[in-house]
């Protein structure tokens, strides 16, 4: 069955079914489907990676006594979005981390990261000592997949960046489903771009490279020679080009956080589709979880939140809070050191996505891991494997990436459709045979494709002319970087990026803040009237809450609750009762009780402190006199 | 005679039912089912004594009165074959018994169907009401009402049933309804919070609860869900208040209504103490009542500009996390000819439209057909006032009304059903006017009396206070009142939903063998076929003016608002439909083609949210 058949069985309201039939007939045919991938028909950047049913399979090759694997729902295309749980004994609720794979469907490192780390998990369970003490004390629950349509759009021929389901969706509003999307027109198996000569137009070569295209910059009087569009045809003759495939909706902009209304792949509301009201109900059905890390290319490990004590102000929370931002830059330091990568690549702005969700509206500690990116190719250092092998290395003493890193685009291969007219240049002086140093334009093309060359991937389509039925009688080239290369790396490198991602819960786990009940003072005054006091410190090196878990309340206060007094006459304090965020490392509240009790029942006296989030704590409360 | 004696027992009866209604709040559930078949048997009886001819037909078959007896009331259905009392309230069972008793009674016109179950698995009725032999339902321009989001707002479900009744009632006789329900199509929720709606009815409440829906939440996070609701000391269904006498307290008995706690003056001693609603503090945190039913907002569940519960209390977990209202958003997308709603609230008088949030603002094309129809609305409901929620109430983020205009582009009114001015038709309220209403006109029946009870925690207190029936519901006597005004605002409202024709088709030979073709294509009404907002954000698609001829060619399509196409729009493709992104408040517009062959054919018009019509062409030489 092809998704553009799965497609229709998803319901919008404006679509009616004859319409799909239409844009099936016209772009249907176009798309080489296969059922059955093996290795070789898979495409070339995501070969060696598991499609959803061998991750399927993976996962349930996982299930143990240590290991439960439920369905937190079925997708349109009657795929489960599974959830593994992993822990000693994984019917007992404990404080969890939650770990979510590929959020956003080409970026399907994740899926295979997140599977990859459950298996080390398992794997070491019994030998490795923290991973054994992680296990011992907490939960883990595994979201590898939570996606699966969007992401295996991206595991067939023709190759595209998909990042969305199987919802139809009119891309463009304009009342029609799926009737322009991007083709594959010379029929090389990639859609890339597609530039036609002008001798007005919006880009120009780069001088270093003339296979990349970079925007002509008005302020240097430079000249375009190119208009760069989608590989694509107007099939709707509305003179945009492929601006509807009916991409679906995107699981990374269906959230609650800085949600695009109207945007294309937000969906028709937030969370409105089956796999983000299962993710989202899963998380707020658990406030036992304290941790969550996705992957991601938003990513807040190289490229920390930044946020000021004047954004702490306003009533909506917009920026990472300045109180949680020191512990994330902590933590995120950590992971960096894990890591050891360089040269990050910035984090596109999200609309909706799913990691800040769980921070501003969850309440959660969340990081957001991109786990690859293409490395800089030292010139001294060309080509082959061991460069592969270097670069993939952790390097403890790699720099985070400074504040300087420009935000790359997640997929320069498919430039956004420019039907703007060329403003016309004042002059027509010769272009510059170099850029300035400081103009980063196609910087990042020229460096994939450096590094392309390094590893002997073939990761650019050349420039080829075709025959564009809109453009008679012009010169019309696609070609451009692939899809899916920039953010997914060759199978062999993703192996060595689990350990660092696994030392980084364990590394969680050593900071997890940790109650304590110190100073009891219990006093027996006679004739039965009590006065019990103590101090619950915090003894962890984090917080016993985020800011923002406390400021959105959706991170439950830690209980203190005296057991053994029912039926006492309380003068002062309550039997239970709450305290709000203590500060990591020795942050305390006093709690006091004074009541009226048989004193021969005064034996069973206990304190009890509790939270979801963090281990309970129970002590015995022996009586002095005064 | 024979009439008078009939009326005479049918007011008995019905006056004993109503007694029956109020006793049924009181008691517990285990009872409900005999009342349930008490009150059965009451309507029966009614039926059986006033059409003594048709005595062994079941109620629901036989109309309310025999003709001879009958002296009709102007603007309200002569004998009305589904009998329904408008002084009294209806739960969920008794709603659905109305609706389906209409369905039979008039299969033509009304049909009734679930979109779904509740949280605790009641259906959620909708009723379509149009004359189903004129037309297609789905493109007639439909009338979205649902009401009671709020459960606690319980004459907001009334209006909602008596607007269906109504409706199929006065059909027979009323040639304005045949219109409405020739040209339009009215969809009715009258119940969008059941569960909490039978809560409100058959559990100690007050009168401002259960406004949350009956999802079990652990409102105050401690792990606990549900374990320190209010609770009814004195067991007569009523959460009322609690005092307690103290020589210090800052609160005294108002002199002329003792029931009535006031605050002490600042150089007087007061009497009491107050302690808040009826409850004791069951998990022993020191907050009696902190965990009841529910929590959060059910009208703080919907998309546009929704924010978490840190933001605007009351919101769930996201937009549509409550089952009923995201049942209820798929019918609504589900009919895009939806042009007009009314979401039906109380309390305060008034006829609110969004934006919810200051941040927010409606274009001004669409404030101005609010602005006319909320006018006359103010005539139609007296003390009521036509206001916006942001600016006028208080900031709702995530609220319904806007939802409906913001994200479908419809225009949506939510009456604020009840008013202090009702009580002696007078703008100038005080505080102790409902109790001085209470007594003048209720007979005291709004209070509970101050009664001791113990208290587990507190010893010796006293409860009492206002009815969980009295305080934002209308009074026996005046709810077939607020419903009927109410009413006849959202079908004016409902009438001035965009209504297209073609006005005319005229011809004119040019050069060339050439001739032009004009139609002329006017909107009836106040509305727009399309707001500002559907058009910015193309919710809706265009209307479409097509020239339908076998023997034409189309050499150039236009359009213009314009008679001499000074300023004038070009369709370049497919001009043989033209796309007219708006037909405006009662407005013309003018659609041009250059043709060339034999002139003949039709010219349709077709809209989403306006109806359609189609004129033929006929040359004029």
């Amino acid at each position: 069955m092809s998704y553009w058949t799965e497609s229709l069985a998803a319901s919008i309201s404006r679509v009616r079914a004859a319409k799909v039939f239409v844009v099936l007939a016209i772009v249907g045919t176009s798309f080489i489907t296969s059922t059955r991938l093996n290795a070789q028909d898979t495409p070339e950047p995501l070969r060696g990676y598991s499609k959803f049913e061998e991750i399927e399979a993976r996962l349930k090759r996982l299930e143990s006594p240590q290991a439960t694997l439920t369905s937190l729902g079925k997708t349109l295309g009657k795929r489960d979005v599974w959830m593994l749980t992993v822990a000693n004994d994984p019917k007992q609720t404990r404080p969890a981390i939650l770990v979510v794979g590929n959020v956003y469907a080409p970026h399907v490192l994740g899926r295979e990261l997140a599977t990859r780390m459950a298996e080390h998990i398992m794997q070491k369970a019994d030998s490795d000592e923290s991973i054994k003490s992680l296990l011992s004390q907490y939960t883990l629950y595994f979201i590898p997949s939570p996606t699966p349509d969007a992401t295996e759009k991206n595991i067939r021929f023709p190759v595209r960046q998909w990042t969305g389901n199987l919802t139809a969706t009119d891309d463009d509003r304009d009342f029609e489903v799926g009737e322009d999307g991007p083709v594959d027109l010379n029929q090389d198996g990639w859609v890339t771009s597609m530039r036609v000569k002008e001798s007005f137009g919006t880009h120009r070569t780069h001088p270093s490279d003339p296979r990349i295209l970079i925007p002509i910059d008005p302020a240097k009087q430079e000249v375009g020679q190119y208009r760069l569009f989608n590989e694509s045809k107007d099939a709707d003759k509305d003179e945009s080009f492929g601006e509807d495939s009916s991409e679906g909706v995107d699981f990374n902009r269906n959230f609650t956080f800085n949600y695009s209304y109207f945007g294309k792949g937000a969906g028709p509301n937030q969370v409105s589709e089956v796999e983000t009201r299962a993710v989202a109900d899963f998380m707020f059905d658990h406030p036992n979880i304290a941790f969550v890390l996705c992957f991601s290319p938003e990513d807040n490990l190289f490229n920390t939140w930044k946020g000021s004590g004047q954004t702490d102000s306003g009533r909506i929370k917009t920026k990472v809070l300045t109180a949680d931002q020191k512990q994330i830059d902590l933590m995120a330091e950590a992971f960096r050191k894990l890591h050891g990568g360089k040269s990050a690549p910035g984090s596109p702005a999200g609309e909706g996505s799913f990691s800040e969700f769980a921070y501003f509206h969850f309440g959660r500690w969340t990081f957001a891991s991109r786990g690859w990116w293409i490395p800089p190719v030292e010139k001294s250092d060309k080509a082959g494997d061991k460069a592969a092998e270097k670069t993939a290395e952790p390097k403890p003493e790699a720099k985070p990436a400074d504040a300087e890193t420009k935000p790359a685009d997640t997929k320069p291969a498919e430039a956004k459709p420019d039907d703007a007219k060329p403003a016309e240049p004042k002059t027509t002086e010769a272009k510059p045979a170099q850029l300035d140093k400081d103009d980063k334009r196609g910087a990042d093309e020229l460096a994939a494709i450096a590094w392309f060359e390094s590893q002997g991937i073939s990761g650019f389509a050349d420039w080829q002319s075709v025959n564009h039925p809109d453009f008679p009688g012009k010169e019309v080239e696609v070609g451009g970087i692939k899809p899916l290369f920039l953010l997914n790396p060759p199978e062999k490198l993703i192996q060595p990026l689990v350990q660092p991602h696994v030392s980084f819960l364990a590394e969680l786990a050593r900071k997890w803040p940790k109650l304590e009940v110190r100073e009891i003072k219990a006093v027996d005054k006679g004739n039965g009237l009590i006065d019990v006091r103590c101090k619950i410190v915090n003894v962890g090196s984090l917080p016993s809450m985020p800011e923002m878990g406390s400021v959105n309340r959706q991170w439950y206060p830690t209980q203190v609750k005296l057991v053994g007094a029912d039926g006492a006459k309380m003068i002062e304090g309550s039997q239970r009762t709450s305290v709000g965020k203590l500060d990591e490392n020795g942050g305390s509240k006093e709690v006091r009780w004074v009541f009226l009790m048989d004193p021969a029942s005064t034996a069973s006296l206990k304190i009890q402190v509790s939270s979801p989030t963090l281990h309970s704590v129970e002590v015995g409360v022996e009586l002095t006199k005064p | 005679m024979i009439v008078n004696h009939a009326n005479l027992l049918a007011n008995i009866i019905r006056s004993s039912s109503d007694l029956t209604a109020i006793f049924q709040m009181r008691l517990h559930s285990a009872f409900r089912s005999v009342l349930r078949t008490a009150q059965t048997l009451a309507i029966g009886a009614i039926a059986c004594v006033s059409s003594m001819t048709k005595a062994d037909e079941p109620a629901n078959s036989t109309q309310a009165q025999p003709a001879k007896q009958i002296y009709k009331a102007v603007g309200g259905p002569t004998n009305p074959k589904v009998p329904v009392y408008w002084n009294r309230y209806h739960d969920c069972a008794e709603i659905e018994k109305v609706l389906h008793d209409l369905q039979a009674a008039y299969p033509d016109l009304f049909k009734v169907e679930s979109v779904g179950k509740s949280y605790e698995g009641r259906e959620i009725w909708v009723a379509t009401i149009s004359n189903f032999k004129e037309g297609d339902q789905l493109r007639k321009p439909g009338f979205w009402i649902d009401a009671g989001i709020h459960a606690n707002e319980i004459q907001a479900n009334e209006v909602a049933l008596y607007t269906a009744w109504f409706l199929a009632e006065m059909h027979s006789e009323n040639r304005f309804v045949q219109e409405l329900l020739r040209d339009r199509v009215f969809y009715i929720l009258p119940s969008l919070s059941p569960d909490s709606r039978d809560a409100h009815f058959y559990k100690p409440n007050t009168t401002n609860s259960p406004r949350s829906g009956q999802r079990p939440v652990d409102d105050d996070r401690d792990g606990l869900v549900n374990e320190d609701p209010a609770n009814d000391l004195n067991k007569d269904g009523h959460i009322t208040q609690m005092r307690v006498r103290d020589p210090n307290g800052r609160f005294k008995a108002h002199k002329k209504y003792p029931s009535l706690m006031v605050p002490a003056e600042e150089d007087e001693r007061g009497e009491y103490t107050l302690l808040g609603m009826e409850g004791i503090d069951a998990d022993l945190d020191g907050r009696a009542g902190d965990d009841g039913d529910g929590f959060y907002d059910p009208n703080r569940d919907w998309p546009w500009k929704w924010q978490p519960e840190y933001v605007q209390r009351g919101a769930y977990r996201y937009p549509f996390s409550l089952i009923e209202n995201r049942l209820m958003s798929e019918f609504v997308k589900g009919h895009p000819n939806i042009a007009g709603a009314q979401t039906y609230h109380n309390t305060g008088g008034m006829l609110l439209r969004g934006p919810g949030s200051k941040q927010d603002a409606y274009e001004a094309g669409d404030l101005r057909v609010y602005d006319e129809i909320g006018k006359v609305g103010e005539k139609m409901l007296p003390g009521y006032r036509y206001l916006n929620v942001a600016n006028d109430l208080y900031e709702v983020w995530g609220g319904e009304v806007d939802w409906l205009h913001q994200m479908l582009g419809i225009f949506t009114f939510t009456n604020e059903l009840f008013i202090p001015y009702n009580y002696f038709h007078s703008k100038e309220g005080s505080n102790d006017q409902s109790y001085e209403f209470d007594k003048l006109l209720l007979m005291g029946d709004g209070l509970v009396d101050w009664v001791e009870v113990d208290h587990p925690v507190y010893g010796k207190v006293e409860v009492g206070g206002l009815k969980k029936n009295w305080g934002r519901q209308p009074p026996a006597f005046m709810l077939q009142e607020e419903c009927h005004r109410n009413m006849a605002f959202t079908i004016y409202h409902a009438d001035q939903m965009p209504l297209v024709k073609i006005r005319e088709v005229t011809t004119k030979p040019l050069n060339g063998g050439l001739t032009e073709i004009t139609a002329k294509v006017e909107n009836l009404r106040i509305t727009p076929t399309h707001s500002t907002v559907d058009r910015n954000q193309k919710i809706t698609r265009p209307n479409l003016v097509g020239l339908k001829s076998a023997g034409l060619k189309v050499h150039l399509g236009q359009y213009s608002t314009d008679s001499l196409f000074r300023n004038s729009t070009i369709q370049d493709r497919n001009p043989e439909a033209i796309k007219l992104p708006v037909i405006g408040s009662k407005s013309v517009v003018y659609v041009r083609w250059i043709v060339s062959g034999t002139v003949e054919g039709e010219i349709t018009l077709d809209t989403v949210k306006g109806g359609q019509d189609h004129k033929r062409i006929l040359e004029t030489k």
